[in-house]
C-alpha cells in the first residue's frame, strides 16, 4: 500500500515525485479509496505529543485503516519525523502495525500469517503511537531489536545529546548499513563538521566517475555501453551490407538493421537525472574521449559540419537548438548519416517537434527519474562526506521526493543548506522545501490542478494562487474540464451548479483582463475560475484527469465559423439578398444540404444533375458538398452522405469536373480556411447588364408573366460567371449552363 | 420543378420567390407605403432596420434601394478587402457586396477588435467620395446599359448608401467610430444599419437614424406566404403541414419557406403527398433538444458531462451560443412544470448576458445546464419526500 499511499500522501503536502519512480501499479486508484472515506472521525482533535528526537529510530511501521484523529499521511510523516521507516506491506521486518478502523483485508491475512510464523509485529492504534512518542527515549535501538518497552521519559534529552555526539564515521557506517549502499572506490575521508566552505560545486565534485557511481537507470547505462562498444562493429556490418547490394541505398522492404545499430544515440529525460554524466562515463568506459557541445556553443551549420575527430561527440541539449543555430538540426542529421565517430545527443523531451525528426535517426534511450531509494543512498553518502553531522534515511528520502528525482537539484540543495547548518532533520527538509517553493515548479499541470480540489491540504488561497499562476491559461481549463468528476460533486447538484457558476464568472473576469489589459484582475480570475470551484466540489479527482477538450473544440468552432462565413459569402450571389452568417448557418445550411444530398440519396445517379444545378445556383463547388454536410450535426456514422452510394459520389465528382461552373470571387483563403482540393483560381467576370439581359434564354418566358425585374434578377445571379474551359471570352453565362447539361 | 417564374430554377424557393420590389412585398403591408414615401422623397435619412431574423429586413432594404436607384443596384460584385490601418499596421479583413450605388459591409466579420478599424477606415473612405452616378446625367442612356429604363423618374439620388449589416454585433468602439462619420458625410452618403436587436445598437447611433421596425411575421402572414410559394411551385400544401411549419418557424419567414421546401422534397422522395411527418427539425434544433432532454432526464455530474458533449457539438458546428441557449430554454419550458418557468428564465437571462460579455461560450451554457439541474433536482427530491409523507 505505501507505494500508493506514500506517493499520494506526499502529493497532498505539495510534493509529488515518486510517481515516476514507483511501479506502475502504484498509480491505480484504490477501490474505495481512503482518500474519500479516509477522513479520520476526529481529525485534528487530539494533541500530538512531542517525542524525543529520533525516538522511533529503528522501528518499521506499516499503516492500515482509518486512524482516529490523524490522516494517514500525517501519521506516516510523524513516524518518519521521529526516525522510523514506513513501509507499504506487512513483512517480518515490520515492528509495528499501526491499525485503524477498517484495516485492509490483505493486511489482516498477512498479519495472521506472520502470527503463525511467530514474527508478528506489535499491533498498535493511534494512541499506541502517541504512547510510543511520549515514552520512548531518543535514538532507540537499531533495527531488528526488540519492540520497545515503555521507558521513562526522564533523561531522554540527555540520551539524544549523547547519541548526537557519536563521531560521524560511526554514524555513517550505521546509516549506510540501514540502506543499500553504493560503494565508491576509495571514499575520501569525511570532513570535519563546519568545513563546508569549499568553492567547488558538489554536483561537479561528486559527478559520477565510473559506471558504479551512476544512480539511476542502470539498464540504460548497459544499453548505451553495448551500443557504444558495438559501434565500430555495426559500421563494419553496414559497409558489408552496402557492398553486398552494390553500394546503392537500402532497398525497400529489406530487413531493417537492429535499432541499436544507429549511428547516434538520443538520451531523453527530465533535467538533473544524470544523462550527461552517463554519456561521459560510458564514453570513457568504452575507451572514447568525450567531446561535448552544448547550448553554450554555437551550433550552426558551419560549426557542426566542421567537427571531426576520433572521439565521441556529445551533443548536449539538442532541443535547445534554435535561433542562431538555424539549420543546425538538419545539419546534425546529415552529420549523423555520415559520421565516423559515435554521436550521443541529449535532450529533455524526445517528443518535442524539433527533436522528433532527429529521433528517427537515433538509437533512443528514455531516461526515468531515479527511484527515491536510489537517490537516497547517494545523498546520504554525499552528506556524510561533506560533514553534515547527522542525516537519516527518512530525511534523505524526503529530500529526494521533494526534488522530483532531480539529483542535481538535491545535491545543490544539500550544498546550500550546508552553509547554514550542520544538521538536517526531517522537519528541516519539509520546512525548507516549503519556504523555497521548489517543489511545484517541476510538476505538470496534470498533477498540479488536482491541488485545487484538495480540500484538506490546508493550503492557503495565496499558495493556491501561486499554483494558478504557474499556468494561468491552462489551470482554469483543467479545472473546467474535470470539476464534474470531483467526488465532492457527486450527488450535490447545487454544489456542481455553484462551481459551474463560478467558472462562468471567472471567464467574464478573464475576458476583461484580456480585452482591457487589466492584469491586476488576474488573481480574481484565478480565484473564480480555479480555486473557488475547486474548493466547492473538493474531493478525489479520477486517477486519469482529462486534458481540456476546450482547446480542440474551440479550434474546430473557429474553423467552422470561418467556413460558414466563406460559404455564405460565396452563396451571396445566389441568394441575392445577403443574410447574416448566423441565418445562413441556422436556416440555409440544413436546407441546402438537403437540397444537394437528397437527390443523390433518393434518385442515385439520376439525381446528380439536380444536385449540380443547386451547387451552381449557389456558386458552390464539389468540395462544398462535404463542407455543408460537415457543418450539420449528425450522430457519428450517420452522415447523410453515408447513405449516398460510393459510385454515385464518384459520378458526382466526374459530372462536376466535366462541366463549366460559376465561381464566386470569394475564395476559402480569404477566411483562413485551408482550401480543399485544387480549386481553380476564381476570376471575377462582371458581365455587363446588357449582355446578360439579352442572352438569358429564359428571359423571354419570364418576361411574359413578370416585369423586367426578373431579367435583372437573373443578371444579379450571373454576376460572377466564369467560363470553366479555355473560352475566356465567354460572356453568356446562360449558355454555359445549358451546355453543361 | 421549374414551373415557377424565376430565371434560375435551381435556387432554393426562398430565394427564387424573394420579392425584389416594393410592390411585390407581401409581409408587413403597413411598412411598405412608408418605404415608398421615403424612396420618393428624393432624400433619405440614415435608417436603422431592426427586428428578429427572418422578418424581412434585408429584403426590404434591397427593395428600397431598387426603388431609389433602379435595377442597376442588383448588379453587384463581391470583393474581399484587406485593410491595413494604424501603426504598427494591423490587418482587418472584410468582404463587401457593392453596386455602383451602394455597398454592403459586415464590419463585425473583422472581429471584435478590428471592426473599429473597418468602420473608421472603410466606411469613411466610401463615404468621403461622391457617388459616380451624380457625375453622369441621369435618365437617357446613362447608367451604362440595361438599368436605365428602370431608373426612378426623378433621377438618382445624389448619395450612396452604405448598408451596415449586423450593426448590433459591432463592438462599442466600432459603433463610436461611426458617429462622426454619419454626421460628417451626409452630403455624399446615407447609412442603413441592420440589427436584430435594437438594444445592442448604441443610443447615439439610434438617435441619428430613423428607426424602422420590421417585426416577426404574424402566423397568418407566414401561412399566406407559404401558400403562395406552394401554389407557385405546384405543391399541395395541407393546412396541418402549413400550421406545423408556421409554428416551427415562429415568425421567421425564411425558416418557414426553407422548411416547406425540405418537407416537400422529403415527400417527393418517398412519392407520398406532403404530410406533417415530413416536417423535420433542423440538425441544430435536434441536437439542442437532445441536450434539454438530457437535463430533464438526469441531474448528475455524468449527465452534465453528457450535456457538455452536446454543447460542444453544437458550438463546434458553428451554431451561435445564444441560439443554443434560447432553444434550450424553449425546450425546457415545454418539458417541465410551469412553476419552474420564472427561475429558468431568470437564469437564462443571466447567462445570456454572460454569453455576450464572456469569451468561452461553453462555460456559460454549461453553468446554465448545471443550474437547471440543481433547481430541478431539488424539486424532484421535495416531490418525492411529499409523496412519502
Amino acid at each position: 500500500m505505501p507505494p500508493k499511499g506514500s506517493s499520494r500522501k506526499v502529493a497532498t503536502i505539495g510534493l509529488t515525485g515518486t510517481s515516476s519512480g514507483a511501479p506502475p501499479a502504484a498509480k491505480k486508484p484504490r477501490t474505495g479509496a481512503p482518500w474519500i472515506s479516509g477522513a479520520p472521525p476526529r481529525a485534528g482533535e487530539k494533541d500530538v505529543p512531542e517525542g524525543a528526537p529520533n525516538c522511533l529510530r529503528g522501528l518499521v511501521f506499516c499503516l492500515t485503516g482509518v486512524l482516529e484523529s490523524l490522516y494517514r499521511d500525517e501519521a506516516a510523516n510523524l513516524c518518519k519525523q521521529y526516525g522510523a521507516r514506513v513501509v507499504s506491506a506487512l513483512s517480518r521486518n515490520v515492528t509495528h502495525a499501526l491499525m485503524g478502523d477498517e484495516p485492509g483485508k490483505a493486511k489482516l491475512v498477512k498479519l495472521e500469517e506472520l502470527r503463525a510464523a511467530g514474527k508478528a509485529p506489535a499491533v498498535i492504534d493511534e494512541d499506541g503511537l502517541f504512547e510510543l512518542l511520549r515514552t520512548r527515549p531518543g535514538d532507540g535501538p537499531r533495527p531488528g531489536a526488540e519492540p520497545p518497552v515503555a521507558a521513562p521519559a526522564v533523561g531522554m534529552d540527555e540520551g539524544a545529546d549523547e547519541e548526537d555526539a557519536v563521531p560521524v564515521p560511526r554514524r555513517k557506517a550505521a546509516a549506510t548499513a540501514a540502506v543499500a549502499p553504493i560503494a565508491r572506490p576509495s571514499p575520501p575521508a569525511p570532513r570535519p563538521p563546519g568545513a563546508a566552505g569549499n568553492s567547488e560545486l558538489w554536483v561537479d565534485k561528486y559527478r559520477p566517475q565510473t559506471m558504479k557511481d551512476l544512480v539511476a537507470n542502470p539498464k540504460l547505462a548497459k544499453d548505451l555501453e553495448a551500443w557504444l562498444s558495438g559501434w565500430s562493429a555495426a559500421r563494419a556490418t553496414e559497409r558489408l551490407a552496402r557492398a553486398a547490394r552494390g553500394g546503392g541505398p537500402a532497398k525497400r522492404g529489406a530487413p531493417k538493421p537492429p535499432e541499436n545499430a544507429a549511428r547516434a544515440a538520443l538520451l531523453a529525460g527530465p533535467p538533473g537525472i544524470g544523462k550527461t554524466s552517463m554519456a561521459h562515463v560510458v564514453a570513457r568506459t568504452c575507451g572514447y574521449e568525450p567531446h561535448e557541445m552544448n547550448a553554450s556553443d554555437t551550433r550552426n551549420k558551419a560549426a557542426i559540419a566542421g567537427t571531426v575527430a576520433d572521439i565521441v561527440l556529445i551533443m548536449d541539449e539538442v532541443d535547445g537548438m534554435s535561433g542562431g543555430d538555424r539549420g543546425g538540426m538538419q545539419e546534425l542529421i546529415k552529420v549523423i548519416a555520415a559520421t565516423q565517430v559515435p554521436i550521443i545527443c541529449i535532450c529533455n523531451d524526445d517528443q518535442a517537434q524539433k527533436v522528433r525528426t532527429l529521433a528517427n535517426h537515433c538509437y533512443k534511450l528514455k531516461f526515468r527519474r531515479p527511484m527515491v531509494a536510489q537517490a537516497r543512498s547517494r545523498l546520504m553518502e554525499i552528506a556524510m562526506r561533506e560533514g553534515y553531522r547527522h542525516i537519516d534515511p527518512q530525511t534523505a528520502e524526503k529530500l529526494a521526493e521533494s526534488c522530483h528525482g532531480d539529483i542535481r537539484a538535491m545535491i545543490n540543495l544539500l550544498q546550500t543548506w550546508r552553509s547554514t547548518s550542520e544538521t538536517l532533520s526531517f522537519t528541516d527538509v519539509t520546512e525548507r522545501m516549503k519556504a523555497e517553493g521548489k517543489t511545484r515548479t517541476e510538476r505538470s499541470p496534470f498533477e498540479l490542478f488536482k491541488e485545487f480540489f484538495d480540500g484538506r491540504s490546508g493550503r492557503s488561497v495565496n499558495d493556491r494562487l501561486d499554483d494558478f499562476f504557474l499556468d494561468s491559461d491552462l489551470m482554469p481549463l483543467f479545472v473546467q474540464e474535470n470539476y464534474p468528476n470531483a467526488s465532492g460533486a457527486a450527488g450535490r447538484p447545487h454544489l456542481l451548479a455553484a462551481a459551474a457558476d463560478s467558472i462562468s464568472e471567472g471567464d467574464l473576469v478573464n475576458q476583461i483582463v484580456r480585452s482591457e489589459q487589466r492584469w491586476d484582475l488576474m488573481p480574481a480570475s484565478g480565484i473564480l475560475s480555479a480555486i473557488r470551484p475547486g474548493a466547492m466540489v473538493s474531493g478525489y479527482i479520477g486517477a486519469r484527469p482529462a486534458f481540456p477538450a476546450w482547446l480542440g473544440k474551440y479550434s474546430t468552432e473557429r474553423k467552422n465559423v470561418r467556413l460558414v462565413k466563406e460559404l455564405e459569402m460565396r452563396c451571396k450571389a445566389g441568394t441575392r439578398c445577403s443574410q447574416s452568417a448566423r441565418a445562413f448557418r441556422l436556416d440555409y445550411v440544413p436546407a441546402l444540404t438537403a437540397a444537394v444530398v437528397r437527390p443523390l440519396t433518393a434518385l442515385g445517379a439520376a439525381g446528380i444533375a439536380t444536385s449540380v444545378a443547386v451547387l451552381d445556383a449557389y456558386y458552390m463547388n464539389r468540395e462544398d458538398v462535404e463542407a455543408l454536410v460537415g457543418l450539420c450535426i449528425h450522430a457519428k456514422g450517420n452522415s447523410p452522405m453515408d447513405e449516398v452510394d460510393a459510385k454515385v459520389k464518384t459520378a458526382l465528382t466526374r459530372a462536376y469536373t466535366a462541366g463549366d461552373h460559376a465561381r464566386s470571387t470569394v475564395s476559402a483563403a480569404h477566411f483562413g480556411v485551408k482550401a480543399v482540393g485544387a480549386a481553380a483560381k476564381p476570376t471575377p467576370v462582371a458581365a455587363t447588364a446588357a449582355e446578360v439581359v439579352v442572352d438569358d434564354a429564359e428571359e423571354a418566358a419570364a418576361s411574359s408573366d413578370a416585369d423586367s425585374s426578373d431579367a435583372d434578377d437573373a443578371a444579379a445571379a450571373k454576376q460572377f460567371i466564369k467560363g470553366g474551359g479555355a473560352k475566356g471570352a465567354r460572356l453568356k453565362g446562360g449558355k454555359a449552363k445549358a451546355k453543361r447539361k | 420543378m421549374a414551373s415557377g417564374g424565376g430565371g434560375s430554377s435551381s435556387l432554393l424557393w426562398v430565394d427564387k420567390h424573394r420579392p425584389t420590389t416594393l410592390s411585390r412585398l407581401t409581409l408587413h403591408p403597413d411598412l411598405t407605403p412608408r418605404l415608398r414615401r421615403l424612396a420618393s422623397g428624393g432624400d433619405l435619412p440614415h435608417l436603422l432596420f431592426y427586428g428578429p431574423a427572418g422578418g424581412g429586413k434585408r429584403t426590404r432594404i434591397l427593395a428600397l434601394l431598387r426603388e431609389l436607384y433602379g435595377p442597376g443596384v442588383e448588379r453587384t460584385k463581391i470583393e474581399h478587402r484587406v485593410l491595413k490601418v494604424g501603426t504598427p499596421p494591423r490587418a482587418a479583413e472584410v468582404t463587401t457586396v457593392s453596386s455602383a450605388y451602394h455597398i454592403e459591409v459586415n464590419a463585425s466579420d473583422a472581429g471584435p477588435t478590428a471592426d473599429r478599424l473597418v468602420t473608421q477606415q472603410l466606411v469613411k473612405e466610401i463615404a468621403s467620395s461622391s457617388p459616380l452616378s451624380t457625375l453622369v446625367p441621369t435618365g437617357g442612356s446613362g447608367g451604362g446599359g440595361g438599368g436605365g429604363e428602370g431608373a426612378p423618374a426623378g433621377g438618382r439620388p445624389p448619395f450612396k448608401v452604405i448598408v451596415l449589416l449586423d450593426a448590433d454585433l459591432l463592438s462599442r468602439g466600432a459603433q463610436a467610430a461611426l458617429r462622426r462619420t454619419m454626421e460628417r458625410y451626409t452630403r455624399t452618403c446615407r447609412l442603413v444599419l441592420v440589427a436584430d436587436s435594437v438594444t445592442k445598437v448604441a443610443a447615439p447611433l439610434r438617435s441619428r437614424c430613423l428607426g424602422l421596425r420590421v417585426p416577426a411575421a404574424t402566423p397568418t402572414a407566414v401561412g399566406e406566404l407559404l401558400a403562395g410559394v406552394a401554389r407557385r411551385e405546384g405543391v399541395a400544401l395541407p393546412a396541418a403541414v402549413a400550421a406545423d411549419l408556421v409554428t416551427a418557424a415562429g415568425g421567421n419567414a425564411r425558416r418557414a419557406v426553407l422548411g416547406l421546401e425540405v418537407a416537400a422534397a422529403a415527400a417527393a422522395a418517398t412519392g407520398t403527398p406532403l404530410a406533417p411527418r415530413h416536417v423535420v427539425r433542423a440538425d441544430w434544433q435536434v441536437a439542442a433538444d437532445e441536450a434539454a432532454a438530457q437535463m430533464v432526464r438526469a441531474q448528475s455530474p455524468d449527465s452534465l458531462l453528457a450535456v457538455r458533449a452536446k454543447l460542444y457539438d453544437l458550438l463546434g458546428h458553428a451554431v451561435p451560443a445564444d441560439v443554443v441557449l434560447r432553444r434550450l430554454v424553449a425546450e425546457l419550458l415545454g418539458r417541465v412544470d410551469q412553476e419552474h418557468a420564472p427561475a429558468i428564465c431568470l437564469w437564462a437571462a443571466r447567462f445570456d448576458h454572460r454569453l455576450a460579455t464572456g469569451a468561452k461560450a461553453v462555460v456559460h451554457l454549461e453553468a446554465f445546464a448545471a443550474r437547471f439541474m440543481a433547481i430541478y433536482k431539488q424539486f424532484l427530491t421535495e416531490q418525492a419526500a411529499m409523496c412519502d409523507s
